[in-house]
């Protein structure tokens, strides 16, 4: 309990100086409209403290009593800066009442001559000036002519910009030019110092001194710019210190070695590529034999069959936009598992994380979405999709490794859910009974309502119909498997005999991948579900009465109004997931740590910067990871902002 | 028509209502399934845990075998923290690092939405665009820079010069705070800009007329206005905080063992080697508790910030 205090106290100072500082400084900058004076003076009490609180800081200047004490304790510490505050202040004060401009700039010079009378005479001898005729010239002149093409080129007073130049390349000229150390208490020493000085005031306060007393509009041009750094000032620098300046120092420790010494050029990001851990290719002829291949090529001609089939319905040729989707998807889909599961390591298992993930996150989504959609106590329902939302990624790694994936040896009763029902299925559908009965049933009855669904949609639409008919493949498959050997987890034995098959789901490889994306989909659904369930009751109910009116079913209407309507919403809530997967890290960390096969990007980079501490392959394998997300984020970020 | 007949007719339109629900609610009692086992599973003793599946209550004579006992003895469990002790750290991370990115974000988004300046918009886009660059690029100078600061060796010249200092902040509480509340920065700021940029332009125009100064126009007319975008956030940048932990794991995981916050604590205990697997679902019921009240109280407003910004890097 103690430390909560501790942390909340600490908390509560931090919150409420930062608070201070910025409603003080939304104060100050108040009074610009109010009372320019006041706001005159108070600025430049701060800076003239300020300055001259960092001259005394880094003793350049004696101070009017030599005790010593610890800051800011001792009161002779804030001798100087109230001098320079009165300074300053007073200067900044009269300025801000005097309108004739001979007299500003008299009062201006006066100012900052003094105060310079006044460093001059009380600069520690340490810091005495040897003035050298090259620099002296070279630097304010350059400078000067650069500030003057500069404001030239603004359109602004050329000589505001010569004297501001001129007033930086002279103490650059000066003070950057060399300090005597041999002869400081020479009288040569002490006249130069003090030349250097009055010039400089001379120039500052002549540059001060050709400013006008801001009228209105220059008032509120100065109140709305700078408050505009106060506002946005925190954030901006939030933003630099934590985002912009890690991402290049990253970048830069990409091309260095791992002890961030040397400049190596691209060789982390070679070795990236070059390991086999991350970059496989070499069992990808395994892909031809995959037993999902036949059902891809299946799907694709029932694709190209449909397409044909409802080219000629709309007499357009060929046509791939209505129910030859289906089977295209499960083509697709297919197609890449059998892919991904043969081309392995890291690089090709987060494409797979961001494939799987976002195909079936969305399309799991949008199905309970529309599902939901109109259902008695649809909230409720939807609130139990949406509660993995809130359970943290660890949180549920560890309940899908307990709950669901727990393997347990064969001769065990399986204790978590898909083993046991897996285990029970090879049980119950190796032998005749009952339960191998209601299987085949099950699948049979599945494969008759979709044949009865081929002949009630037959007269109305041949390509529809199609498809019904195409989808009666994998039940009557199913059925056809429990008949003859059975599905299920079951191994048969040497012997003849048949035992139960659990599968090793979280360390199996390279299966173990799909299992871990599982948990991520079961995330991300509600996620999907959310934005999509919004997006389908905001289309407009006119369209979809005057559908009814023409006579078109449910289907009909989701299809060809609803699903239009918010495909850009299924693109958002798409690409959001895709970058979401891009970064996966916690469910591969808590339940594989990337063994088994199961190595993703940004677990390689953690282990490699962190654990092993190799920053220069770390660094490479974000960057790489920043990489692959940028297009996304890219097109993410066009649309809101043509939006915003 | 009579109205026998389309009474009915209601009756038939009532049963397939129900019926086209049927979909629905099997999902979402399968999407119930991991989380309703772990609860049965968290009161059920070690044995039980490991020898038969949390479905098979019946046989560990329901009323007499569940207890509190897992939940008694994960409080007492763990090598370097304790769970209690894990549960005040997320609390002592989560609140400053939702607190902190609210106030700064809140002022910036006003800025861009209503005061005029040179340059807003390119600004306000870049701001938005940094939404691109991922966690884990900033991570790792991140964690150099809290143990010694920044610093650039300029080419030729041979100078270092020191662009942050180093604050000595690793292993503490403080540095999860930072990189939160700069992660948090760019989607805060947008989701917040959208909304005070929507605020009527009339109440500023009368507020300016009346001699109103942007402070007071932000303090007395903004802030109350944008309560509900900044519950939204609130409650989102708490459930991403009290649920992360790539970054507590990578400013924490080495060195502020004390400072362990649920998540890491968890993920140890289930790395034990299964030693304390039967006290796992006590343990990650515990963690989910906080979020799964924040979540189901305020699920309104959460959900009215999920769809203002869905978009969050």
């Amino acid at each position: 309990m103690d430390k909560v205090i501790s942390t909340l106290i600490s908390v509560g100072i931090a919150v409420g100086g930062f608070l201070a500082l910025w409603i003080g400084a939304n104060l100050i900058f108040n009074q610009v409209r109010k009372d320019f004076s006041r706001f005159s003076v108070i600025v430049g009490s701060i800076l003239g403290a300020a300055f001259m609180a960092i001259i005394d800081g880094n003793s350049l200047v004696t101070r009017a009593t030599a005790t010593k004490g610890e800051w800011p304790l001792k009161a002779d510490y804030l001798v100087w800066p109230v001098v320079g505050a009165l300074i300053v202040g007073g200067g900044m004060f009269a300025l801000s009442k005097v309108h004739d401009r001979p007299k500003r700039f008299l009062i201006s010079i006066a100012t900052f001559v003094g105060l310079s009378l006044l460093i001059a005479f009380t600069l520690k001898t340490g810091w005495r000036l040897r003035l050298k005729t090259v620099p002296l010239f070279i630097w304010p002149i350059a400078l000067a002519a650069v500030g003057a093409a500069t404001n030239a080129l603004r359109a602004r007073n050329p000589l505001h910009g010569a004297l501001t130049g001129g007033f930086i390349g002279w103490l650059l000229g000066t003070f950057g030019g060399g300090i005597n150390a041999q002869n400081a208490s020479s009288s040569t020493a002490i006249t130069e110092t003090l030349i250097a000085c009055v010039v400089a005031g001379i120039l500052l306060g002549a540059r001060v001194g050709m400013t006008h007393v801001p009228n209105l509009v220059t008032k509120a041009k100065i109140d709305d710019r700078s408050r505009a750094w106060i506002f946005i000032g925190p954030a901006v620098a939030f933003i630099s210190v934590m985002l912009i300046l890690p991402t290049i120092l990253t970048i830069i420790l990409s091309v260095k070695d791992n002890k961030g010494d040397q400049y190596v050029g691209l060789d982390n990001y070679r070795s990236v590529f070059r390991d086999d851990d991350n970059w496989d290719l070499s069992s990808l002829s395994g892909l031809f034999t995959s037993s999902i291949l036949p059902w891809v090529g299946f799907f694709l001609l029932a694709a190209i069959g449909l397409a044909v089939l409802l080219g000629r319905e709309t007499k357009q040729g060929i046509n791939f936009g209505g129910a030859p989707i289906f089977p295209l998807i499960m083509a697709g889909g297919l197609f890449s598992f059998a892919f991904f599961t043969h081309a392995r390591g890291t690089i090709f298992n987060n494409l797979w994380w961001v494939v799987g993930v976002t195909l079936l996150a969305t399309s799991l989504g949008l199905a309970v979405a529309k599902f939901a959609d109109g259902a008695k106590f649809e909230s409720v329902a939807k609130s139990f999709v949406f509660m993995p939302m809130a359970i943290s990624m660890v949180g549920a790694s560890i309940v899908w490794r307990l709950i669901m994936y727990q393997a347990r040896n064969e001769a065990k009763p399986q204790t978590g859910v898909l083993n046991a029902i897996w285990v029970w299925l090879g049980d119950i559908t190796t032998t005749w009974g009952l339960g191998r009965v209601v299987v085949l049933a099950i699948f049979l009855g599945a494969a008759a309502a979709l044949i009865y669904a081929f002949i009630r949609a037959l007269p109305n639409s041949t390509s529809t119909a199609f498809l019904y008919l195409v989808l009666t493949a994998p039940p009557l498959w199913i059925a056809l498997r429990t008949a003859t050997d059975g599905i299920g987890g079951y191994v048969i034995k040497n012997n003849g005999s048949i035992a139960p098959g659990p599968i090793n789901f979280v360390q199996g490889p390279p299966f173990n991948n799909f299992w871990l994306m599982l948990i991520l989909i079961w995330i991300q659904t509600g996620f999907a579900m959310v934005i999509l369930s919004a997006s389908i009751k905001s289309v407009p109910d006119d369209y979809l009465e005057a559908a009814s009116m023409d006579g078109a079913t449910d289907s009909q209407k989701f299809w060809r109004i609803t699903l239009p309507q918010i495909l850009p919403t299924i693109g958002v809530v798409a690409t959001t997931i895709m970058v979401n997967v891009m970064k996966v890290f916690d469910i591969v960390k808590v339940t594989t740590n990337g063994q088994f096969g199961s190595q993703v990007l940004a677990n390689a980079m953690f282990q490699q910067a962190f654990q092993f501490g190799n920053s220069g392959t770390g660094a490479a394998l974000a960057v790489m990871l920043f990489a692959f997300i940028l297009p996304i984020m890219v097109l993410n970020i066009s649309r809101l902002t043509k939006e915003a | 028509m009579t109205i026998a007949s389309s009474k009915k007719g209601r009756a038939i339109d009532r049963f397939y209502g129900a019926l086209s629900s049927v979909p629905m609610w099997i999902f979402a009692l399968v999407w119930l399934v991991p989380t309703f086992g772990l609860m049965i599973n968290s009161f059920r003793p070690k044995d039980s845990q490991r020898n038969s599946g949390w479905w098979t209550l019946e046989a560990d004579g329901l009323g007499e075998r569940l207890s509190i006992q897992g939940y008694r003895d994960v409080f007492e469990a763990g090598t370097t923290n304790t769970l209690g002790q894990s549960l005040l750290n997320s609390a002592a991370i989560a609140l400053p690092a939702t607190i902190i990115p609210i106030a700064v974000a809140a002022f910036a988004a006003y800025g861009f939405a209503w005061i005029d300046f040179k340059g807003r918009k390119l600004l306000f886009i870049s701001v938005v665009a940094i939404m691109a660059i991922p966690l884990q690029v900033a991570l790792i100078p991140l964690l150099k820079m809290y143990v010694g600061g920044a610093h650039l060796t300029l080419p030729f010249l041979e100078k270092t010069v020191t662009l942050v200092p180093g604050w000595g902040v690793q292993g503490q509480p403080i540095s999860v705070w930072l990189t939160h509340t700069g992660f948090a920065m760019p989607f805060a700021i947008f989701l917040l800009h959208n909304y005070i940029v929507s605020l009527p332009k009339d109440i500023f125009e009368s507020a300016r007329i009346d001699g109103a100064d942007h402070f007071t126009i932000f303090w007395r007319l903004v802030l109350p206005l944008s309560i509900p975008v900044l519950a939204a956030f609130a409650i989102f940048q708490f459930l991403w905080t009290w649920n992360d932990y790539l970054i507590a794991n990578t400013m924490l995981g080495a060195n502020g063992f004390e400072h362990h916050p649920t998540t890491i604590f968890i993920a140890n205990l289930a790395g034990d080697f299964g030693k304390n697997e039967h006290l796992l679902p006590a343990a990650a019921f515990v963690q989910a508790f906080v979020p799964l009240c924040v979540f189901f109280g305020l699920q309104r407003f959460f959900v009215r910030g999920l769809l203002a910004g869905s978009v969050k890097g």
